[in-house]
């Protein structure tokens, strides 16, 4: 038996054992604190497995797994219908990787060793005014001594009310041209000065925050990489985390979002009775979103197999997401409308579930989420028309700075 | 004014029994009856045959305007009937339903290069040129895309430089439909160097048979050679055959735009079969009308076409409540729309009767649709161009920005 | 009325409801256990609106349909709560259709004047709404009226309804029937749907006795009324949602405009506009699509064939409703972040566009009915 078959038996032993058979039930309708405490447990149990931050070094408390050994991981745990993992989301996979880049050593010894024990950290990034043009980013801080004076404001920070620390960007130099004037900041989210707003979603969710900062003051020990560097710590989330955790979230829309619709679907009938996988135009639709995402799940694993031969994911990564997000659409689109009056039942949300959660019609509006967040698909489609077949960018406006 | 319309149709009816018959059966409305041709594009094979046929088309267009149906909304003074625009297309509609020589080429000369004519083109210009084109003296051409000025027709370079009483012209023009067949070219060329670019144009009419006008035909995919490029070495053009003053070119080019807009989404650019109904034939003939999927796409086509009839129609009738040309743009988006997905649905019923001709009735008919379908998206104003227009005029979108580095 | 009359109604409509429902009432009315505000309803009825195209001897004002329609996509465009559709458009177009012309001249009035609210009830287990599927069921009773037993879902404005209009089926055929909602056997259990501007509910039937005055037809002419109520059901729902789409473009080109990054107007990137540009296509071809419908369900000019209507019909709700659908998908992709909280307006809009989708039968359902119209088949044992 291989290694990897071996990994494979031992988690899904693991989930068996571990996860359990009514979670979805049991967190229906779960509110905010509810849902903190059920991600808490959760990841305590992936910890207790080694299989919190299996890829980070061991002098760091990971288990350097290798990339084909984390597609194994999260195939299986996708296929255990594993909770999804929210709460540790930005600190293992945005804040870990700039630290571990560009961070000092005493900075990765500060921080490192309490993200590892699932300390709750929140992102800083987009405002108002700077969403897809993050660049344009206003929030301020000014060196005084030996701290920063921050103000400002920061939007869709998610966990913001339970993080601890926030990772920050902030405009250091006004004079210089956009991205080149933007620092990388550690803020103690518990600092006088940060407000935190929650925002309702479209589905009722709280999952996301607003952000402000009124003289916040930040130690400058607490500045990772270079002042005016921070555009480039920001960029440095390796590549190779976000195509794992698609492969995660494939494996997802594959089980609980492909398959169980064609269960569900098993059960509907057409207005004369007849079974609705029998009407052929279903079915043909059905095939072809069956097809999409098989699709889906080769052209990851050949992007991680990319990952592992050349070091980088490219601008693949643009071509996946905006694939698999309108490819969700689309399926759950195509439920909905599939269920007809039945799917327009407003049901609880499971919010550890993820994308998926067995109600159509509330998947396919919170699908945008996905199309939008994370970099919009129009911007996604700018990057791939850029990177991957060279064409020209827009050029900028007359009178518009760099 | 519904008694002239009335009346005029029947005066329109007599004349047209007087000199000609009914078409036997509409094409495609009886299965398996008569010519199976359903294709987007008219066009001949063969070059002598459609010599021929154009004459055989002068001498009915001859006979038409003579009897005085051939401008009805046109002057009087100029030959025409002194009414309606309206009654014009009545005449067209009507005149479909007869076996008469085909029309086609003079629709270039009176739809598309007249309106120019009459909004720009001195009183002598109007009098020199427009009974010719809409008696079928003479046939008309456009001089206007070029290999490097499509979508971005202002960029054109063909340039007329002055020469006493008379203009030089030399450039290179493409995508010129019967070129070949041609009396006269609606050329718009470059005389001045002014910026922005479009204000140094200016619109010409060019006799094809001068010297250093040369034709060279363009093939397309469904086989037909509809296209041609035109080079002109040097061609000598009296500035007596300038429409509109030096410069205005681009203004009166507009006029041409707007009309080939609405012509090519309206009903002048329809083919004369009704493809949804074929397309309901060929699913009943191939057995495929029980299955619900064919059924849905059917259920689509039919919506569709319905909903650009009634939409024509509805624009017709109002006086724009759009402003001028995003209702043009509108119905030839759906228009290119109906050819994609039209084409898509003979092809899911036909599968491989679509690629090799096996003499089935109405099948390999359909090629010719399916190949002219994407220039439905292309020529009279790209899709993408379209869209521009619709949002920018119907729901104020600003234009792109001009770059950095300011262009001509 | 005249084109520049129902201009004009537009306009009043329009300015009324942004007077008196506004967002700020639409968004306090989401969670109301009533669900609606008696008070607009009441305007409504004193401005003429419930009942326009109703016969005057009902106190209607008889005009066409096509003007009631002016007011339906009113309702939409302001995602508006209340029972005007449900009752004064879709039950009273039961009442006006049925050969029962008592039941008809004691109910239209009442419904007219707004002292009584009535519903339809007909759809069963998955909000089905043709004669093999409905819910609710009969059988003869003594008197020459009819038992309904059984449960009709998905019946709009059920909770504050005096008197439901129920279709039900049977082994000679379909019949239709007045129910008091008060009466003993009917219950009424409230459906929350994604959309919180209207109010469902299931209404379950214990053995209720309908008398032979009650029934609103029989089985030789219950299916073609069925028919009918639903094509006038389908008919509102495609206004409704006709509203939404016009303007859920106006308002997302109004913030494309105004919401700059990069430097400059993001209406001005391409991607954005053009997406826009063909919404405008399916404003403008869903606008013909709900004036033919609207017209093929006149309850004044005569009748269309069956065949034209149902095509009219049919043709308006699948591809007005879809089109809304996606407009209103483009408008939260357009609006990026914003668009997708609580607080900004489009998941109301977007939620209304689905739950129209969905009642008195789905797109894919409506196609079906096209298609059987201009390609018939000879049904035989199966159908695939």
């Amino acid at each position: 038996m291989s290694e990897f078959e071996r990994l494979r038996g031992e988690v899904r032993e693991w989930c068996t054992a571990t996860i359990p058979t009514d979670w979805r039930e049991q967190q229906r309708g779960a509110d905010h604190h509810q849902y903190i405490e059920f991600q808490r447990w959760w990841r305590d149990q992936l910890s207790a497995a080694g299989y919190f931050i299996p890829h980070w070094p061991r002098k760091w408390g990971g288990d350097e797994m290798s990339l084909p050994e984390q597609v194994v991981l999260y195939e299986e745990l996708s296929r255990g219908d594993a909770p999804r993992l929210g709460i540790t989301q930005v600190s293992v996979f945005n804040a870990a990787p700039a630290i571990m880049h560009a961070g000092t050593d005493e900075q990765k010894q500060r921080y490192l060793p309490a993200i590892a024990g699932g300390q709750i950290w929140c992102q800083g990034f987009s405002e108002p005014n700077a969403g897809s043009d993050l660049g344009g980013l206003q929030t301020r801080a000014v060196r005084d001594g030996d701290h920063y004076v921050v103000n400002g404001q920061k939007i869709w920070t998610s966990m913001a009310r339970e993080a601890e620390q926030c990772i920050l960007l902030a405009r250091t130099d006004p004079e210089a041209p956009k991205t080149k004037g933007i620092s990388f900041f550690v803020m103690d989210m518990r600092s006088p000065g940060v407000e935190v707003r929650p925002i309702k979603n479209l589905v009722g969710d709280s999952e996301f925050c607003e952000t402000f900062m009124d003289d916040v003051l930040i130690p400058s020990e607490n500045l990772i990489g270079p002042e005016n560097g921070g555009w480039n710590v920001s960029q440095a989330t390796l590549g190779s985390e976000r195509a794992v955790a698609l492969i995660g979230l494939a494996e997802l829309l594959r089980r609980n979002g492909r398959d169980f619709l064609i269960d569900a679907a098993t059960e509907w009938t057409m207005p004369d009775g007849t079974p609705a996988l029998a009407d052929s135009g279903v079915r043909e639709a059905i095939g072809g979103l069956y097809g999409e995402v098989e699709i889906l799940r080769l052209v990851l694993t050949r992007m991680v197999t990319n990952l592992l031969h050349h070091g980088g994911a490219g601008p693949e990564a643009s071509v996946v997401k905006i694939y698999y997000t309108e490819l969700l659409q689309r399926l759950m689109k195509f439920a909905s409308e599939l269920h007809g009056p039945p799917g327009q039942i407003l049901r609880a949300g499971v919010p550890s579930s993820g994308w998926e959660t067995h109600d159509f019609a509330r998947d396919f509006i919170h699908s945008y989420s996905w199309t939008i967040g994370g970099g919009t698909n129009e911007i996604m489609r700018n990057i791939v028309g850029e990177q991957v077949l060279g064409l020209d960018r827009e050029p900028r406006p007359a009178g518009v700075r760099p | 004014m519904a008694d002239d319309v009335d009346e005029f149709r029947a005066s329109a009816l007599a004349f047209l029994t007087a000199h000609a018959s009914r078409r036997m059966c509409p094409t495609g409305d009886a299965w398996g009856v008569g010519d199976d041709a359903i294709g987007l594009l008219d066009g001949y094979r063969d070059r002598i045959a459609e010599a021929a046929a154009l004459e055989r088309g002068r001498a009915w267009r001859r006979l038409v305007f003579d009897n005085g149906f051939g401008w009805l909304g046109g002057p009087p003074t100029l030959g025409g009937g002194g009414r309606s625009a309206q009654l014009d297309e009545e005449y067209r509609l009507l005149e479909r339903e007869f076996d008469v020589p085909d029309q086609q080429p003079f629709a270039t000369g009176t739809h598309l290069v007249a309106p120019a004519v009459l909004a720009n083109g001195s009183d002598d210009v109007q009098r020199r040129f427009l009974p010719g084109l809409f008696r079928g003296d003479l046939v008309a051409c456009q001089l206007l895309s070029e290999p490097e000025a499509g979508s971005d027709l202002a960029g054109l370079r063909t340039r007329a430089t002055r020469d006493g009483d008379d203009w030089i012209v030399s450039g290179q023009k493409v995508w010129t439909s019967q070129a070949h067949l041609a009396d006269i070219g609606q050329l718009l060329a470059r005389t001045g160097a002014e910026a922005p670019k479009h204000r140094g144009l200016t619109m010409f009419l060019v006799d094809m048979r001068s010297p250093g006008v040369m034709v060279r035909p363009l093939r397309q995919m469904t086989g037909e050679t509809h296209f041609n490029e035109v080079f002109l070495d040097e061609v000598r053009v009296p500035d007596t055959n300038r429409v509109g003053p030096l410069g205005s070119g681009w203004s009166a080019v507009m006029a041409t735009l707007m009309a080939e807009r609405a012509a090519v989404g309206s009903g002048a650019a329809n083919s004369a079969v009704d493809p949804v109904a074929r397309l309901i034939g060929l699913a009943r003939h191939r057995g495929r009308a029980g299955d619900a999927r064919v059924r849905q796409r059917l259920a689509v086509a039919h919506t569709n076409a319905e909903l650009r009839r009634f939409l024509g129609l509805r624009l017709e009738a109002m006086a724009t409540d759009c402003s001028p040309g995003s209702e043009g743009s509108i119905l030839k988006l759906l228009f290119s729309e109906q050819g994609r997905s039209c084409g898509d649905v003979a092809g899911d019923l036909l599968g491989p009767a679509l690629t090799a001709d096996s003499g089935e009735w109405g099948a390999f008919a359909w090629t010719r649709w399916v190949t002219g379908a994407p220039m439905l998206s292309i020529a009279g104003g790209t899709d993408e161009i379209q869209r521009n227009t619709i949002a920018e005029r119907v729901l104020g979108l600003p234009k792109e920005p001009a770059p950095k580095e300011s262009g001509k | 009325m005249s084109a520049a009359e129902r201009t004009e109604l537009q306009q009043t409509a329009r300015r009324v409801l942004a007077e008196r429902a506004p967002m700020g009432r639409v968004r306090e009315l989401l969670d109301d256990s009533l669900g609606h505000d008696p008070m607009l309803f009441a305007n409504l009825v004193e401005l003429g609106w419930t009942g326009m195209h109703l016969p005057e001897s009902a106190g209607g004002s008889g005009v066409a349909f096509a003007d009631t329609a002016v007011v339906i996509s009113e309702l939409g465009r302001a995602v508006t709560a209340g029972p005007l559709v449900s009752s004064a458009v879709i039950a009273a177009g039961a009442l006006a259709l049925s050969s029962n012309t008592e039941q008809t001249a004691l109910l239209l009035p009442v419904i007219v004047d707004g002292s009584t609210i009535a519903t339809v009830a007909l759809a069963g287990q998955g909000g089905h709404c043709s004669a093999a599927a409905l819910g609710p069921t009969w059988r003869s009773s003594a008197g020459g009226g009819v038992v309904i037993d059984g449960e009709a879902t998905f019946v709009l404005d059920a909770a504050i309804a005096d008197v439901l209009v129920v279709f039900a089926r049977g082994e000679a055929g379909v019949v239709a029937a007045v129910v008091d909602r008060a009466h003993p056997g009917v219950s009424v259990i409230p459906t929350t749907t994604l959309d919180q501007t209207r109010r469902a509910a299931s209404v379950h039937f214990d053995a209720v006795e309908v008398s032979a005055s009650s029934m609103l037809a029989e089985p030789h002419d219950g299916e073609a009324l069925l028919a009918s109520v639903v094509d006038i059901g389908a008919t509102a729902m495609a206004l409704d949602s006709f509203g939404i789409a016009e303007i859920v473009v106006e308002r997302t080109a109004d913030y494309v405009k105004q919401r700059f990054q990069f430097g400059r107007s993001i209406g001005s990137f391409q991607a954005i506009k053009h997406r826009l540009a063909d919404d405008v296509l399916l404003v403008e071809t869903s606008r013909v699509a709900v004036d033919n419908a609207a017209a093929a369900v006149d309850l004044a000019a005569d009748p269309l064939s069956t065949r034209d209507r149902v095509i009219a019909v049919a043709t308006a709700k699948a591809y007005v409703c879809d089109a809304a659908v996606t407009i209103c998908g483009d408008s939260l992709q357009s609006h990026g972040g914003i668009g997708f909280t609580w607080e900004h307006d489009t998941h109301l809009y977007f939620k209304r566009a689905m739950l129209n989708q969905a009642l008195f039968g789905t797109s894919r359902w409506h196609r079906h009915r096209v298609a059987d119209e201009v390609l018939p088949l000879v049904r035989t044992s199966s159908t695939v």
